[in-house]
């Protein structure tokens, strides 16, 4: 039945109001989900990138960075910085939809990761004994190396102030060098933590402990077991985060720690 | 029921009175009329904003697992990207699929979104993640 009059003034205004109202807010709402879907992707393939680019380092040639950008859409703008052993790479990614690419043709995100001794995962700790007397705490291959890196939990670029050793849980940590356990308990994300103080100034960090064997004001030999390998605190998984701590801060544990044979 | 007068209540005002003035409505009857129609469409669309922000948050967490799975992956294989995936969902609902090939692995997650839920929608959103192999992964079989 055609509407007439009054009513049907009220049905247009109704159809054309609703259709305003569906269109200001479904087509926003599109592209905040487009937007936030490229931003993962950008940086899904940033971290990528940066990541073979830091194997490209270890002469891999610069092409790696580039194919793995492009296998998660995205295309390298910005690569790889003055220092050797730090990557920091920008990619962009296209939005999916057209309406996005109106306002932003290219979304891009940023990440860094740094070189660790010859090459990414494949320094292996043999428990060589160095100068001092010092030892590798736990004989197992390094999953991250001392520098910037993205957090793997806040996806952040920061400074990664030691080494994570990957080993299963359980597996015992050695002291690197002889010492006194200047701390041991939990300490924030560090989970369970050792702490032991050197005669050289230096302190070594032992991290992420499923369980601690020693006490504060121990006297430890280098090689004692002080404590088991776990992923308590901001851990994704199983491992020893080792530090080595100087008066002016963290340095890289590679230059305190014995090298390893086919270093 | 004791009615009062209204504001701007036409009754004497030199014209015959509406019927709604004649049970003492008024403006304040129409008011609240409308008022009880407007709340459930409001309530609606309160509702599907709350739900697409569930969504949209659900968007952000799958890729991060993707991303965590993926270099998981591809470091110490496609046994400990399921830990870290099982790990990051929580008791959430989530498939991943690892494909490796020409030194690159890449990991398909899948997430149940709790958007829409309520509603019945059965959501699953997509995410991938592809980065090189390196380390102990090299030697994987894949």
């Amino acid at each position: 039945m055609p509407l007439r009059g009054d009513a049907g003034s009220v049905a247009l205004l109704a159809v054309v109001g609703g259709g305003l109202v569906l269109l200001v807010t479904l087509v926003p709402l599109a592209v905040v989900a487009d937007l936030l879907v490229t931003r993962g992707r950008a940086q899904t393939a940033a971290d990528a990138a940066a990541l073979a680019a830091m194997g490209d380092a270890g002469g891999h040639g610069l092409d790696g960075a580039d194919a793995v950008a492009h296998a998660n859409g995205g295309e390298i703008v910005a690569c790889c910085g003055d220092e050797p052993a730090r990557r920091q790479v920008r990619v962009g990614v296209a939005p999916a939809s057209g309406l996005l690419a109106v306002v932003v043709p290219r979304v891009e995100a940023e990440a860094a990761a740094a070189l660790v001794g010859a090459g990414p995962m494949t320094a292996t700790a043999g428990g060589a004994v160095g100068p001092g007397g010092r030892v590798w705490p736990v004989a197992a291959p390094v999953t991250s190396g001392f520098g910037m890196r993205v957090h793997p939990l806040t996806g952040t670029p920061r400074l990664h102030a030691g080494l994570d050793l990957g080993a299963p849980t359980g597996t015992p940590i050695r002291a690197a060098a002889g010492g006194t356990v200047v701390f041991a308990g939990v300490m924030g994300g560090y989970g369970n933590t050792v702490d032991v103080g050197h005669p050289d100034g230096t302190t070594t960090r032992y991290a992420h402990q499923s369980r601690i064997l020693v006490r504060s004001g121990q006297q430890v030999a280098a090689g004692q077991a002080i404590g088991l390998v776990g992923s308590t605190g901001a851990s994704t998984g199983p491992h020893l985060h080792f530090e080595v701590r100087t008066p002016t801060g963290p340095i890289d544990p590679h230059s305190w720690l014995p090298r390893s044979r086919g270093w | 029921m004791v009615l009062t007068t209204m504001p701007g209540g036409a009754v004497g005002a030199g014209r015959a009175p509406a019927p709604h003035d004649q049970m003492g409505l008024g403006e304040a009857g129409s008011q609240a009329l409308e008022f009880a129609m407007v709340v459930p469409l409001l309530g609606v669309l309160l509702g599907l904003l709350a739900q697409t922000g569930l969504l949209l948050a659900d968007v952000q967490v799958v890729h991060g697992i993707a991303r965590e799975a993926g270099r998981a992956a591809a470091v110490d294989g496609e046994q400990r990207a399921r830990e870290v995936v099982e790990d990051l969902a929580g008791d959430r609902d989530v498939r991943l699929h690892v494909d490796g090939a020409d030194g690159m692995v890449e990991a398909r997650v899948e997430l149940a979104t709790r958007a829409f839920s309520s509603v019945g929608v059965d959501l699953w959103l997509p995410a991938r993640a592809t980065f090189r192999r390196e380390g102990a992964a090299d030697a994987a079989a894949w």
